[in-house]
């Protein structure tokens, strides 16, 4: 599991490595607590989904720099204003008592220690005093340097595997993406594979995605066009002809469905939608579109009066009678005023849409042919990035929660032409659009898995944990000094906008030089917090893997609470299993696709409905970006189900959540408004989760689950035989011999078989 | 109060039966979940499907939530419209409404809906019509905790 390095990263520096011409992206990862006492550090994550801070709130806000720079004073007041601005108190502004106060703070990686090895904590606050002073600053900047041979913790494919629906994961630096995640997916088409990077912009990051753009549409011109219209016609509206026969077949059909009398009731109903369809009918002054009309309506309600007459099945779904015409029409349209800025990106406003792609159910090969898409509710932009190359964003200043999709804001496509071979270009080309555009670094990567790891073992609140986090943020604040100090002469020659330009820069900077040492620091606390003598420990324990998972079909972290106790949850869960019960859903179809996998997760694989969630449905379920288990007797299984035996598998991620029981309300911890009062991601108080007949507990795994790789269950309940036998030939033409280390025979069973 | 009793009218209000034209598609039921502190947290109407688990004082219900008006109609998500279930403590009829005591211990009600919920069972309703059998069958066994078919 993981990308194979179980090193931790304390010894090296990150440089920003994005280019001068754009702007930095920024890189305080977790966006770890201010200065001010944010107490509640669950919400300090990164790279996971944090509980009490919705998706993209994790970043410090960008604070306008006020101050004009006339003298050295000034500059300095206006350091200490920025700072202030992004609540952090100013620090003693003396490089040499920033170091004092920064040897206290931190005990600091000794010199010389090579990535792999475990600095002692102690050993390395001997090490200190020269850390952060201005003659270090070379040294630093050195070391920012090796950040170049910092490998990616996820490398970016030369293509991503053609037709995968999954794609292929990639991690990319910085806080610009949600969980700082993207996907890069090569659907099959005709001209060749398609290849797309699809991730989720993070709110924070908009505002300099949107200074890459020249955006038309700031007024409005009234346009005639002709368009194609479906429409019923006046007549029907006039006499309610639809609304008669739907109320007929409603009330009909409902009694057809559930094997009851028809009612007088319906009768009259029927009656009723037949007196108004004769009147229209027998009226010789209507056109053939309205006779054509009213005998649609005659048809329906005639099949109608069968069923009242005789009974039977239901009836198949009727709709209104809609003709497609032609017209003209006055709509308003957004008019660019004038030319695209030189330098930007030209984009189009339209209505908001998906990539409409098609999964082959017997090959689960997804296909696009590179212009086909559903509709959405909301407003994207359509932006040509040049030489072929074009990205589809969908804005959140467009596009208001409550009254567009849920998980619609911040979502970006880049699509590159026709054919294999784009992905590092499709990472690198995020730069046109101020994004950052550089994988993740293992340091980057090690504060993520740190911080996943706080919320989900709940460690913030622990002893030492709010104060580490603190110095954390104290190290950045003294290290912004420092470059201010160390950058003086050339930041008093600049009017105010090019200086809060550089203090952010500098801000950023700081923010990934000081990186490894805000690891070391938090990694020491979360040993602390979790039993470990120090953070040295910690790294060297062997459930310590600073690495996502890459083996699955997304990526995902693991909690070393687990990882290092595996036989500990097997313990825990003797004689229950989680469990997915698909119903009477086709097996098949699902391993097809070789996951279980979220409504979200569905659409960008071409499964999905294109039928959006509101916030508020994704609120109250969870349903958007989770796949749901139950912990169940390990003896219950039905047909239709998909069994866990040994939860360690699953247990080991740090992205889940469950009750005990089905709790109403917001459960989604992503949304402000959910109560964490039942909330639990205790793997052992998940074990021990009520089980009864049809468990009714729920744990939510984020975006879905590798049913074919690490995390494979161990047993699939076929409904038949005739179904295991099919779901194995699938197997064997696919080389799929063995499920979680089991023959696939052995994992494909029938209910009442022995497990 | 039986629990036969609160069963019953349980079941009658989700069929619809206490509709005022005598036709139970112009009726039907509403949840509404309170938490312990009094604080409404959940209303949804109810789709007419519902399964009692004796043995464990609990019953499926299937919450109308992730209807949306679209090109194609009124439909529904079937990946949101999941099964839900109503744990409880103990129940009762308070004029015709159905109380429950829930396990979790937030309170439920289940009572006539009307007004925008009324709408969106008319909805569902409608909605199911767009289903085969086999599908319409499979909801109404409230046995899968995903829908891996159409609109999901």
């Amino acid at each position: 599991m993981g990308t194979g390095s179980k090193s931790s990263h304390q010894s090296y520096a990150v440089s920003p490595t994005t280019p001068a011409e754009s702007p930095a992206a920024p890189v305080d990862l977790a966006g770890a607590p201010t200065g001010a006492g944010d107490g509640d550090l669950a919400g300090a994550a990164a790279g996971g989904a944090p509980a009490e801070v919705p998706e993209g709130q994790q970043t410090l806000p960008e604070q306008p720099f006020p101050a004009e720079p006339p003298d050295y004073e000034a500059l300095e007041a206006a350091v200490d204003e920025f700072l202030k601005e992004f609540g952090e108190e100013p620090q003693d502004t003396d490089a040499e008592a920033a170091s004092a106060e920064l040897q206290e703070a931190v005990a600091l990686p000794e010199e010389g220690v090579v990535e792999g090895e475990q600095a002692d904590h102690e050993d390395a606050a001997a090490g200190a005093e020269a850390v952060l002073l201005a003659d270090e600053v070379e040294e630093a900047e050195e070391a920012a340097n090796e950040e170049e041979t910092d490998p990616p913790l996820t490398p970016v494919p030369v293509a991503p595997p053609a037709g995968e629906p999954t794609g292929a994961p990639i991690l990319v630096g910085g806080d610009d993406f949600i969980n700082s995640e993207a996907t890069l997916v090569a659907y099959d088409s005709p001209d060749g594979p398609r290849e797309v990077l699809l991730t989720h912009v993070s709110e924070d990051a908009e505002e300099r995605l949107l200074d890459a753009l020249s955006i038309p549409g700031t007024h409005m011109e009234d346009v005639e066009v002709e368009q194609e219209v479906k429409e019923r016609l006046a007549l029907d509206k006039d006499k309610q002809l639809a609304e008669l026969t739907k109320s007929a077949v409603s009330s009909v059909q409902h009694k057809l469905k559930n094997g009851i009398p028809i009612s007088e009731a319906s009768i009259a109903k029927h009656q009723a939608a037949v007196d108004a369809v004769s009147a229209v009918l027998n009226d010789p002054g209507i056109s053939d579109a309205e006779k054509d009309m009213a005998q649609h309506y005659k048809d329906q309600l005639d099949l109608v009066q069968d069923k009242i007459d005789n009974g039977g099945p239901p009836m198949p779904w009727m709709d209104s009678y809609e003709v497609t015409t032609t017209k003209t029409v006055t709509k308003q349209v957004q008019v660019p005023n004038g030319e695209p800025e030189p330098g930007t990106l030209e984009a189009k406003v339209r209505n908001a849409s998906r990539i409409k792609a098609t999964l082959d159910p017997e090959t689960g090969q997804a296909s696009w042919d590179g212009t086909a898409r559903s509709h959405a509710k909301g407003t994207e932009y359509e932006i040509d990035m040049g030489d072929g190359w074009k990205a589809v964003y969908r804005p959140y200043k467009e596009n208001d929660p409550a009254s567009t999709e849920y998980s619609l804001r911040g979502q970006l496509e880049v699509h590159a032409p026709a054919g294999a071979g784009h992905s590092k270009e499709l990472v690198e080309r995020l730069e046109q659009l101020h994004l950052m555009n550089k994988p993740m670094t293992a340091a980057e990567g090690e504060w993520t898995y740190l911080t996943n790891n706080i919320q989900a073992q709940g460690l913030g609140k622990a002893t030492g944990m709010k104060a580490a986090m603190e110095t954390a943020q104290g190290l950045q604040d003294l290290q912004v000094q420092e470059i201010v100090h160390q950058r003086m002469e050339s930041l008093m020659g600049l009017d105010s906008d090019a200086l809060q330009t550089q203090m952010k820069r500098i801000h950023l900077e700081a923010a990934q030089k000081v990186l490894p040492m805000k690891v070391e620091v938090v990694r020491d606390a979360v040993a602390k917090a979790s039993g470990f003598a120090s953070g040295a420990e910690l790294a060297a324990s062997p459930g310590y893997e600073p690495t996502p998972s890459t083996a699955g079909k997304w990526l995902s972290w693991s909690r070393f609470d687990v990882t290092g106790k595996q036989e500990e949850i097997k313990s825990a869960f003797e004689g229950r299993s989680l469990t997915h019960s698909i119903g009477s859903g086709d097996l098949a179809a699902v391993l097809s696709t070789g996951v279980l996998a979220s409504t979200e997760k569905r659409a960008v694989m071409g499964i999905g409905s294109g039928i959006g969630m509101s916030e508020h449905d994704d609120k109250m379920t969870g349903g958007a970006n989770s796949v749901f288990l139950r912990v169940r007797s390990s003896d219950q299984a039905m047909g239709g189900t998909l069994v866990w035996d040994d939860p360690s598998v699953l247990m080991r991620r740090s992205d889940y959540y469950g009750y005990d029981g089905d709790h109403y309300g917001a459960i989604n911890p992503d949304h402000e408004y959910y109560k964490k009062s039942k909330i639990t991601r205790d793997p052992m108080k998940i074990a021990q989760f009520t089980t009864s007949t049809w468990g009714k507990n729920e744990v939510m795994f984020r975006n879905g689950i590798d049913l074919l790789g690490a995390e494979a269950p161990s047993r699939i309940v076929c409904h038949t035989s005739g179904e295991r036998k099919k779901i194995l030939a699938s197997f064997e033409a696919r080389g799929i011999t063995e499920l979680g280390g089991k023959p696939v025979e052995d994992v494909l069973c029938l209910s009442g078989d022995d497990s | 109060m039986t629990a036969q009793q609160w069963r019953q009218r349980f079941s009658d209000l989700l069929a619809g039966n206490h509709s005022a034209t005598g036709d139970p598609v112009d009726a039907g039921a509403r949840l509404i979940v309170f938490d312990p502190d009094g604080e409404e947290v959940f209303r949804a109407a109810l789709a007419r499907h519902h399964r009692f688990v004796d043995e464990d004082r609990a019953v499926w219900i299937r919450p109308l939530v992730g209807g949306q008006d679209t090109l194609d109609g009124y439909m529904f998500n079937l990946g949101v419209t999941r099964r839900r279930a109503l744990e409880w403590e103990d129940a009762q009829v308070v004029d015709g409404i159905v109380e429950m005591n829930l396990v979790t211990g937030q309170r439920a009600r289940v009572e006539p809906a009307d007004g925008a919920d009324l709408e969106e069972l008319a909805c569902w309703d409608d909605f199911t019509d767009r289903l085969t059998p086999e599908e319409d069958t499979a909801l109404r066994r409230l046995d899968a905790d995903s829908w891996q078919g159409r609109y999901a």
